[in-house]
Order: C-alpha cells, then sequence, then structure tokens
C-alpha cells in the first residue's frame, strides 16, 4: 500500500487540479514521502490525447497516473506486462461508485487509486424533507450505472438515470407529467434549453447561455443548482400561508354573526342568543368592525413572512391548519370582539 | 423584511425556511428601505381609486358600503326614517363609516408594504442602468459611436476595458474578465470568452474590466436582463395567478352571497318588529364577508415574490413561484448539484 501512495504522490506533486491535491493528500495518510528531490523533476500535464499525466524523476524513472487502459498502453509500450489484479481491482473501485485511476513507473503497474465524488453535505437531510412534502427526486448522470447507483443511494435520492444524455432530461420531464405530476429542474446550457421550456419551473443558472435563460421561468444569479430545493419551500410555504389565512377569515364570521345578528333581532327577544355579553346593540356592531379592521394589519407581518414552515405532507398541512387556523379562528375573534366591547366608551 | 438565523448550522437541524441572513450569502444591491413605510402610507390613500378597488371584489364592496355610510351620516333619513334620536344615529354611522375607511387603508397599506421592497430594488436597479456610448461595428468594418438605446438586436459592438457593456449579448470574439458584481453581487471577475456555453453570455450594465470583445447583441432596448429584471420587481408584470384568480372567485361569490342574506334581513326584521338601518346592514354585510383575507390576498403573493428574489432568484412570473409550491417530481443534474464535482482521492489498492 504504501508503495503505491509513494508512487501515487510522485506522480501528482505536479498536478494541481483538485483531484491531484486530493491524491497527494490521500498518500500522507498512508504516511508516502517524496524520495527524489523535486528541483530537478519534471511535471508531465494531463492531456485529452494520452488521458493520464505524471512526473519524469531526476534519475529517470517515469511515474504515471491516468485511466486504467491509458496505463495499460503506457506499460505495454515500455514493455511491461498488465498484472492480473489489476481488474479485479478496478471492479472494485467501480462497484464502490467510484473512478479508478492506475498507477505506475516505467514499465511496472503498481496499484489503483480509488477517487469519489463527494456529496455535498447536508444534501440527504434535504431530500428526506421534500420526500416528507411528497417530492420525489430524479437524478441524472453521466456516469455508468453502478457508480449511478451508489451515488444515488448515499444522496437518498428516490430515483437515477445513468449514462443519461440531454435527451433524457426532457424525457424525464415528459414521463413524469403526463403522469399528471409538475416538474422542476435546473439547467444551464443550450441543450438543456428544450426541457427547461418543457418543465412547469425551469431554473437556470446566470451563467448558462442566453438560451437557457430565455426557456427557463427563473434564473438564480448565484448560479446554485441546489436553490431549487429552497425554491420549492418557497413556493409551498407560499401555498400554506394563503391557505391558512384563508381558513382564519371564514372560520372569523361565527363570532362575527353572533355578535351582531342578536343585537339586530333584539326586540324579537332572541337576547339568549347575545352569548358574548355585549353591552348595547351599537357597541356590538362597532367592536365587530374594530376587530375587522385591526386584524388586516395585525396579520400584515404574517402574510409577508409566511407561517412558519414544516415538512408535512399535504394532508398532514391540512390537518395542522384547520386545528391552528381554524379553530384560532373561531375562538380569537369572541375573545377580541368581547375586549374591545369592554374598551370602547360606547353605552 | 426576514431576519433569520444562519444555516450553516450542524445536522440534523430542524426542517425550516432555507435560510442564511441575506448579508452572509450573495446579494444583488444594496437596496434602500428609508421611507418604506412613509411611501407605503401614501399608497394606502392613492390606492383607493376606484378603478383600483375594482379589481378585488371583497374591499369593492367595502368600498361601496363606505360611500353609503357616508351618505347616512349626512343624512340619516335618506333611506327612510330611523327608530333612534337623529343626532345619536348621525354619531353612529360616522362612527361606523370612519371604521369601514380605515378597514380599505389598511387592506391597501397591506399590499403598498409588500410592493415597497420591490419597488425600492427596482430603483437600485435602475441607478445600475444608464445610456452609454456604444462603438458599433459597421459591416464594412468601420466604428460608428452610438448611444446604447440605438442598439438592436444582431447589432455588433465592440468594448475595451474599463467599459460598461451596452447591452445584454454573446460574445463572438476575444477573451476577457468582466465584473458582474452590478447584476450577481459576486466581486471576483468572471471570465469571458466565444464558443463556450457558459462563458459567453453579457450582461448589459456589467463593466469589462480588460482587454476587449467583439459581441453580437441579443436584445432591443428595454428589453435587456436588468429591464427585465426592473419590470419583474417593479410587479409591472404581476398578474394574477391562475390560484388567485380561483380563489378570488371563490371569496367574490362568498361576498355575494352574504349580500343576498343581509339583502333578505330587513323584511325579516320588520315582521319581528325590530327595523334595522342601512348602517347597521351594511356593518353586518362587512363583518361576515371575507374582508380579511380579501385585504391580504395579493400582499402574501408579492411576498412570496419578493421572498425569492431576496434568494437572489428572478422569477419571470409570480405563477412560476407558485409552480414551485405545486411541485411533486425535482429533476436534477448529479455534477455540482448533488455532488461537488471534483472527485477526490479516497483509497488505495496495490496489484
Amino acid at each position: 500500500m504504501e508503495v503505491v501512495a509513494e508512487v501515487a504522490l510522485a506522480a501528482s506533486v505536479f498536478d494541481e487540479t483538485p483531484e491531484g491535491k486530493s491524491i497527494a493528500r490521500l498518500a500522507e495518510k498512508y504516511r508516502a514521502s517524496m524520495n527524489f528531490d523535486l528541483k530537478n523533476a519534471e511535471g508531465v500535464e494531463f492531456s485529452a490525447r494520452t488521458r493520464m499525466s505524471g512526473t519524469n524523476l531526476p534519475d529517470g524513472r517515469e511515474v504515471r497516473k491516468g485511466a486504467v487502459d491509458a496505463i495499460k498502453g503506457f506499460v505495454r509500450s515500455r514493455g511491461g506486462t498488465v498484472p492480473p489484479q489489476l481488474d479485479e481491482a478496478y471492479e472494485r473501485v467501480s462497484r464502490l461508485g467510484g473512478t479508478p485511476l492506475a498507477v505506475c513507473q516505467d514499465q511496472d503497474i503498481y496499484g489503483v487509486i480509488y477517487l469519489k465524488d463527494m456529496v455535498k453535505p447536508g444534501l440527504r437531510e434535504r431530500f428526506d424533507q421534500l420526500r416528507r412534502m411528497g417530492v420525489k427526486t430524479i437524478m441524472l448522470t453521466g456516469d455508468n450505472r453502478i457508480t449511478a447507483s451508489v451515488i444515488a443511494q448515499e444522496a437518498g435520492v428516490d430515483d437515477f438515470i445513468a449514462e443519461a444524455t440531454p435527451e433524457d432530461k426532457i424525457d424525464v420531464i415528459r414521463k413524469e407529467q403526463s403522469e399528471g405530476k409538475l416538474v422542476a429542474m435546473t439547467g444551464d446550457g443550450t441543450n438543456d434549453a428544450p426541457a427547461l421550456a418543457q418543465a412547469n419551473v425551469g431554473l437556470a443558472m446566470n451563467s448558462g447561455t442566453q438560451a437557457a435563460k430565455e426557456a427557463a421561468n427563473m434564473v438564480d444569479l448565484d448560479s446554485d443548482p441546489t436553490k431549487l430545493i429552497d425554491l420549492v419551500t418557497i413556493g409551498k410555504q407560499l401555498l400554506i400561508t394563503r391557505g391558512a389565512l384563508t381558513t382564519f377569515s371564514i372560520a372569523n364570521d361565527i363570532a362575527k354573526y353572533f355578535a351582531i345578528i342578536p343585537t339586530i333581532f333584539a326586540a324579537a327577544g332572541i337576547g339568549a342568543l347575545n352569548i358574548m355579553g355585549l353591552k348595547s346593540p351599537q357597541s356590538a356592531v362597532i367592536s365587530a368592525l374594530i376587530y375587522n379592521a385591526l386584524i388586516i394589519p395585525a396579520l400584515i407581518p404574517l402574510a409577508l413572512k409566511g407561517v412558519q414552515f414544516r415538512p408535512l405532507t399535504a394532508d398532514q398541512l391540512l390537518r395542522r391548519n384547520i386545528l391552528i387556523y381554524g379553530a384560532g379562528g373561531v375562538i380569537a375573534p369572541f375573545i377580541a370582539i368581547k375586549l374591545i366591547d369592554v374598551l370602547i366608551p360606547l353605552s | 423584511m426576514q431576519t433569520q438565523k444562519d444555516s450553516s448550522t450542524s445536522s440534523p437541524r430542524p426542517p425550516r425556511t432555507p435560510g442564511g441572513t441575506r448579508d452572509a450569502r450573495k446579494h444583488t444591491l444594496k437596496v434602500d428601505r428609508s421611507g418604506l413605510y412613509q411611501r407605503a402610507i401614501r399608497e394606502s390613500f392613492s390606492k383607493l381609486d376606484p378603478r383600483i378597488q375594482v379589481r378585488n371584489p371583497v374591499m369593492f364592496v367595502v368600498w361601496v358600503g363606505t360611500i353609503v355610510t357616508l351618505l347616512v351620516t349626512i343624512d340619516p333619513t335618506l333611506f327612510g326614517s330611523v327608530p333612534a334620536d337623529l343626532g345619536q344615529q348621525r354619531l353612529l354611522n360616522g362612527l361606523i363609516t370612519l371604521i369601514l375607511f380605515f378597514t380599505i387603508v389598511f387592506a391597501n397599506f397591506a399590499e403598498a408594504v409588500a410592493e415597497g421592497r420591490g419597488k425600492a430594488q427596482a430603483d437600485a436597479l435602475r441607478s445600475t442602468r444608464s445610456d452609454t456610448i456604444a462603438r458599433k461595428l459597421l459591416p464594412n468594418g468601420s466604428v460608428q459611436e452610438v448611444s446604447s438605446t440605438e442598439l438592436r438586436r444582431g447589432d455588433q459592438v465592440k468594448v475595451v476595458a474599463g467599459d460598461m457593456i451596452p447591452a445584454d449579448g454573446e460574445v463572438i470574439a476575444g477573451v476577457a474578465s468582466v465584473d458582474e458584481s452590478a447584476i450577481t453581487g459576486e466581486s471576483a471577475p468572471v471570465l469571458k470568452q466565444p464558443g463556450t456555453d457558459i462563458a459567453s453570455s453579457v450582461t448589459g450594465g456589467t463593466r469589462i474590466l480588460s482587454d476587449e470583445l467583439v459581441l453580437k447583441v441579443t436584445s432591443d432596448p428595454g428589453q435587456g436582463f436588468i429591464d427585465r429584471m426592473i419590470a419583474l420587481v417593479e410587479g409591472a408584470e404581476r398578474t394574477k395567478t391562475p390560484n388567485e384568480i380561483a380563489l378570488t372567485v371563490l371569496l367574490a361569490v362568498l361576498t355575494l352571497v352574504f349580500l343576498i342574506v343581509v339583502a333578505t334581513m330587513p323584511p325579516l326584521a320588520n315582521y319581528v318588529q325590530a327595523p334595522t338601518t342601512i348602517a347597521i346592514l351594511i356593518s353586518l354585510l362587512v363583518a361576515l364577508i371575507p374582508t380579511t383575507i380579501g385585504g391580504l390576498l395579493s400582499a402574501i403573493g408579492i411576498a412570496g415574490m419578493d421572498r425569492v428574489a431576496q434568494f437572489n432568484v428572478i422569477a419571470t412570473s409570480g405563477r412560476a413561484v407558485e409552480a414551485c409550491g405545486d411541485i411533486n417530481t425535482l429533476v436534477l443534474d448529479k455534477t455540482g448539484t448533488i455532488t461537488l464535482g471534483t472527485p477526490s482521492g479516497r483509497r488505495v489498492y496495490s496489484c
């Protein structure tokens, strides 16, 4: 292991990419050290043609790291042979959902580095939240099925599509929509434009192309695709707030009815309905109206901020709202109107 | 508008709306919020215009009711004789008129406060948009200096270091760094070059910091990104969403039902020898119709759009924000969205 780490480190000293730096950090964990003079060594840049990078050491040794078949080609060209365990290691890394990089020195393959993309921290909890709200998440990736399924499991998405092409994006949106669902997606490239236009909510990145921005119905100035999750929350909060205040407003009627109706028919002997015990017919009408006027500015902060949001399903939310804003909407005006009636100096 | 706790807390955290103080995140523009309430109070009264009120059926009924109670304040016997002493009746009617008037003013105030932030933001955006002199490239290769307002879609312009980019466009030649902080709040310059998916579009109102670029203009005057943003935050395009329309219809129907209920009251009251006055009937009507939600409905919608804007997202319509709440499926790209996008070494295997 240490030897592999040492070769990997030697092959990565000149590599300034995040991958290269992470390999150097990994090698330190294996307590690998550099046993050559860095000043006289020479870095070999990665190129799309060779698909590997590395270092030429001062004593003439050549260390390389790169795609497995590229390294196989390199050692064969130096007259070396490929060890049978290489494919085994390659398989193992693929099964873990990672990218294998082979490392070699001259004609000998030393081993495989297991590279893996990190799932953003905190994302799993966000997806759990979405699931509780009844929102399904689908991950699209160009990776192979094995890698994709590992990442999907790690991130906790509900479904994934591996080896996806831009056309798959629009297909998956159409398929979901044909089941009567509303779909949101993000994109930034021109090839995303049709899908952004097709989605019910298309969030384009500000760093994206003009075509993508024109096809979308939202543009994120910070170009952060995870913001889509925040937007779903904001949208839900808007709908919940509206529902809650509608419930409250209509529930208020009961108390107002009991405040005013008995006063109108007081002469007809239905005084028994005056359960609120208001002072006089005039006072009752004025109190109900004052409450009616003041409740609007009192609820402005709630209307602007939105009711407190909890990731629940639609049914749970409905029950909760009926309980809080429905029952609250029945009780609150009884108390408030009685209080105003006591306070105002009307006979 | 809202201050929330910083979102960088460790998980598992209690579910809540996405947060982080606005200053902790990148943000578009410093919005001048002084005078927000004065402006809202002024607008509460200017919105009393019946042409504006008629858009909201519930509040319009209150508005008409106020006019009627005002008339019976002036002449209590206008709609027939009254049972009580005239002076006392006048006082009661006057009080009812005053309270109804303030009910409408408060509803207007709710809407004005919600709109106020967007207006302030639009003013700040407008300050970034100024007419600049653009170097237009003519087909024969010569350069003509024109005002940026004369540029049309398809024109080619040349911008050099220090220039304000005159209009939205695509880079067709040159490589340069551009300061986009006016739009994104991101202070680091962005590299722009032709032919790339990501880095070839530029926005009018941003500034080129180095080298020079040749751009192809992609928007006509008044149609650019900043113009669209101004229109959006000002609510110029704030048409009612389908949900809002449905709810408005529901509230209007409720209002109509109560109007009929109240209209049947006087004969009943007369039958039981308890005659009522018109002012009391209007009071009953206003108390029963859903004024609370009727007055706050538009404020809720505007606040939703505003909250999206605080997240640095420009929505093209309130409908888009609302649709976000109804979403059943999220389609996400893996790289950069779910994962960090840069693989890192986890372990080595020898062979």
